[in-house]
């Protein structure tokens, strides 16, 4: 990256970003009208199918036994629960297994009825067994939209925040490239989550949050750098693009370790807890939004905003143009 | 600075640390046997998605669960033929629910599920303003309401250590379910029991939820009321009825058919448009919220099992989605994370990451100390939080550690270049974290639920990396005093001649 020049890479990157962002909101308004939804919405938001089954520890001492008698009957019907949870109400205990909406019905009543008659059988000693399992559909009431609303809020007034504070300190070049580099930012991720159709659930609302706080400081950082180094006499011949390059280099290193570094620790946060779970499926929407969250922000405010600040910089013509190079 | 002083300081550093991580995170049973130490990380608040969710599913009246149902139909005794005769003339199966013929009515329960659908919206709009960092309401199978909100134990709750606070949690719990979860309009009446009991309004069909413009929570100095707003004619009206002739005894609030508690003497006027009724926080917000509701026209239609009973009596805790362990493997990947911060910084910096490494070290105590004093619910997404403003901690000190790096590359000592490159790295620093502090403290205002928790979160983290930022600028100077060659401390080159 020593001699990377990101300033005069403006059109590749701008092509690249409206590409996807096109592509992306393509694709989620197709799937508004024949998908049920502009992003795929996660059981939480969606709704889901549940089998829930109660049972006495008169007739079972333990969870697991339980638990083995109903995933072998799901087995044999051939479906496969996203998650299940175990609930303690102090005189009768339950499971209960959540399906995505799109599980055949008829493949869950068979697991029911499979299930009900395996709990008579194991608790054959009693002449009526309390333990059941009964089939049902869930309609979420708080719907994807509502969560997406409030994420929106908050990037909203983060973004907000930065452009105002990019105006009173670095002037308006810098809150142009503030603005721009935020909502292109937030529109890349709002795309590629359409586009890859990584489910949402509540994590996305985080990342998302997330997502535009490392925006906001890795574009501070720049700012300041050209800020300070418009002060240097050593860049007084430097065009804007020469001088956003430069402080771009600088800073890359730290925000590329900065940006890794959040990466990783989310997935080593989602892999810990999936080895809890001991599945995959509950982790693997959360992760994917991690790794899209923190790869556009780094693409974003590091790689894409020196080029439009350089833009913005030639915009208002406070360095020399054409440029003189150094040396 | 000696290195006498330099030790003493140090050495003072570190205790207090180790000392404040030693009671954030080991808990023990103390001597005898009875009593427990639990650490302040076990004391933390936990969201639903590491401690599980207090369910409940609410039947509407004329709706039965399979279980209750089938306990019902599938008792052979004799003595209950005819209770048995009954539900199985009076009930269809809808699903895993059994609905009474006469509420499906003509449209096959197509109006009965879309009113039960509408009430699970108002139950779901009051909820969200309890400030619970994930809760959901869904309806199952079309007629019955199935609430879950986070459970809210701490570990040491969840591990069974604390079982005062695990029912006080759960009562909590089941009071706000069944409170934001009643039917029916607000009224004033001149009995404690609805049965028998009239409105003491005296116009015939006079709405007290008319007279209310708002009900809130007031808190000073640790002490919680509710706050009801009335309007001009509100409190003309209601001093009308209270001052009637023959006046005596008590006026009782009651949304629907339950009485919340709040009373008025009669035969007293308020003298006020603003009424306060202290009560603890929590009761407090579940009776505005309540009362918010209704004022707004918000009524909830059908009358729920439970709800009127005033707590939840089939609360049940369920394990988090995550697993049961999931805090324990969260907590594992936490200490992962810082301890690949410190190895990065040791390996990169040398002595100076060690530094460093005193200030993750502070940093996470002061924030596992921070969640257990301000009580925030904390979920994976404030924990990743957390780690952001930990990762906030050390970019500001790598950040300063290259610019000093790169001062001496051009030949300046060790002092000039640490002068030069905190001089250089201020304004940077200072920008970044005054925009995250308001970034934050913004989140955490105007947001609700996990948000405003994460905001709060956040905003902590980032405040104690600024303040530990420039302790690092202190600890530097006091642990390389005595230190002879500064750069290799640092893991520093200098490109010139070293002239110290």
């Amino acid at each position: 990256m020593n001699n990377f020049k990101f300033a005069s890479k403006l059109r590749i990157f701008a092509i690249i970003s409206f590409a996807i962002i096109v592509l992306g909101m393509a694709l989620g308004t197709v799937f508004h009208f024949i998908g049920g939804g502009f992003f795929g919405y996660g059981g939480e938001y969606s709704g889901y199918k549940s089998v829930t089954v109660s049972y006495v520890y008169a007739e079972f001492g333990e969870a697991a036994d339980v638990k083995e008698i109903c995933e072998a009957e799901f087995g044999k019907a051939g479906i496969k629960s996203f998650v299940s949870t175990e609930a303690d109400n102090g005189t009768s205990n339950e499971i209960t297994y959540k399906f995505s909406q799109k599980t055949d019905d008829g493949k869950l009543k068979g697991a029911v009825e499979g299930i009900n008659a395996s709990l008579q059988a194991a608790a054959a000693e009693d002449t009526v067994s309390q333990s059941r399992a009964s089939f049902g559909t869930e309609c979420a009431v708080l719907g994807g939209g509502q969560a997406l609303s409030r994420a929106a809020i908050a990037v909203a007034v983060i973004i907000a925040v930065q452009v105002l504070y990019s105006l009173i300190r670095y002037k308006l070049s810098a809150m142009c490239a503030a603005l721009i580099i935020q909502l292109h930012n937030a529109g890349l991720f709002a795309a590629v989550l359409a586009l890859c159709r990584i489910p949402v659930t509540s994590s996305v609302m985080t990342f998302a949050v997330i997502g535009s706080l490392v925006t906001a400081l890795c574009l501070t950082v720049l700012f300041e750098n050209i800020k300070r180094a418009r002060k240097d006499a050593d860049n007084a011949k430097l065009s804007a693009g020469e001088l956003c390059d430069l402080c771009a280099r600088r800073t890359f290193k730290t925000n590329l370790v900065f940006c890794a570094f959040l990466a990783v620790a989310a997935i080593l946060v989602f892999v810990f807890t999936a080895i809890s779970s001991l599945s995959l499926t509950v982790i693997l929407s959360a992760s994917l939004c991690a790794l899209v969250a923190f790869a556009v922000s780094f693409y974003g405010s590091v790689i894409f905003a020196p080029a439009v600040y350089a833009l913005f910089g030639k915009l208002s013509g406070k360095t020399a143009e054409p440029s003189q190079k150094k040396g | 600075m000696g290195k006498v002083k330099s030790a003493i300081i140090t050495a003072l550093l570190v205790a207090a640390i180790l000392t404040l991580a030693l009671f954030a995170t080991i808990s023990c049973n103390l001597p005898g046997g009875v009593e427990r130490y639990n650490s302040f990380v076990s004391k933390i608040s936990l969201g639903g998605d590491l401690t599980g969710y207090a369910t409940t599913v609410l039947y509407p009246e004329g709706v039965r669960s399979d279980a209750d149902y089938n306990g019902v139909v599938g008792d052979t005794e004799e003595n209950n033929s005819k209770k048995r005769e009954d539900y199985l003339n009076k009930y269809v199966q809808k699903g895993s629910l059994w609905v009474d013929k006469e509420k499906l009515g003509d449209d096959d329960g197509k109006a009965f599920a879309e009113s039960v659908q509408k009430d699970a919206k108002i139950i779901s709009d009051r909820l969200s303003r309890k400030g619970y960092t994930g809760y959901s309401v869904t309806v199952s199978d079309g007629y019955a309401v199935k609430i879950s909100v986070p459970a809210g134990f701490s570990y040491a709750v969840m591990k069974n250590y604390d079982n005062t606070e695990r029912n006080a949690a759960l009562s909590a719990i089941g009071h706000t379910i069944s409170y934001l979860s009643l039917g029916g309009e607000l009224s004033l009446r001149n009995s404690s029991t609805y049965e028998g009991s009239a409105s003491v309004l005296l116009k015939i069909g006079e709405k007290l939820g008319d007279y209310v413009k708002s009900a809130s929570v007031h808190s000073l100095g640790g002490n919680h009321a509710l706050k009801i707003e009335l309007t001009d004619e509100g409190l003309a009206r209601i001093n009308a009825a209270l001052t009637k002739e023959g006046a005596s005894g008590s006026a009782y609030i009651f949304i629907g058919e339950t009485g919340l508690g709040l009373t008025f003497t009669m035969g007293t006027a308020l003298t006020e448009k603003t009424l306060y009724f202290q009560a603890d926080k929590g009761y407090s917000e579940d009776y505005a919220i309540a009362i918010d509701s209704v004022a707004k026209g918000q009524l909830i239609t059908n009358k729920y099992n439970d709800a009127k009973s005033g707590s939840i009596s089939s609360l049940a805790a369920s394990t988090p989605e995550f697993g049961k362990n999931a805090a324990i493997w969260l907590g594992a990947a936490v200490l992962v994370i810082i301890a690949a911060a410190i190895i990065y910084s040791i390996i990169r910096y040398r002595l100076l990451g060690i530094v460093n490494s005193i200030m993750i070290a502070a940093y996470s105590v002061a924030l596992a100390t921070a969640m257990l004093l301000t009580g925030v619910q904390v979920t994976i997404a404030g924990v990743l939080n957390a780690i952001l403003g930990l990762a906030v901690l050390c970019a500001s000190n790598f950040y300063v550690f290259e610019n000093v790096r790169y001062e001496t590359t051009v030949g300046r000592t060790i002092q000039s270049s640490v002068k030069l490159g905190y001089k250089k790295s201020l304004f940077g620093v200072l920008d970044v974290h005054i925009v995250l502090i308001i970034a934050s403290a913004i989140m955490a205002l105007v947001g609700v639920g996990e948000l405003a928790a994460c905001g709060l979160i956040f905003l902590i983290g980032v405040l104690a990396s600024y303040v530990l930022h420039w302790l690092t600028r202190f600890m530097w100077y006091v642990l390389s005093s005595p230190v002879r060659n500064k750069f290799r401390f640092c893991g520093f080159e200098r490109k010139v001649e070293d002239d110290e």
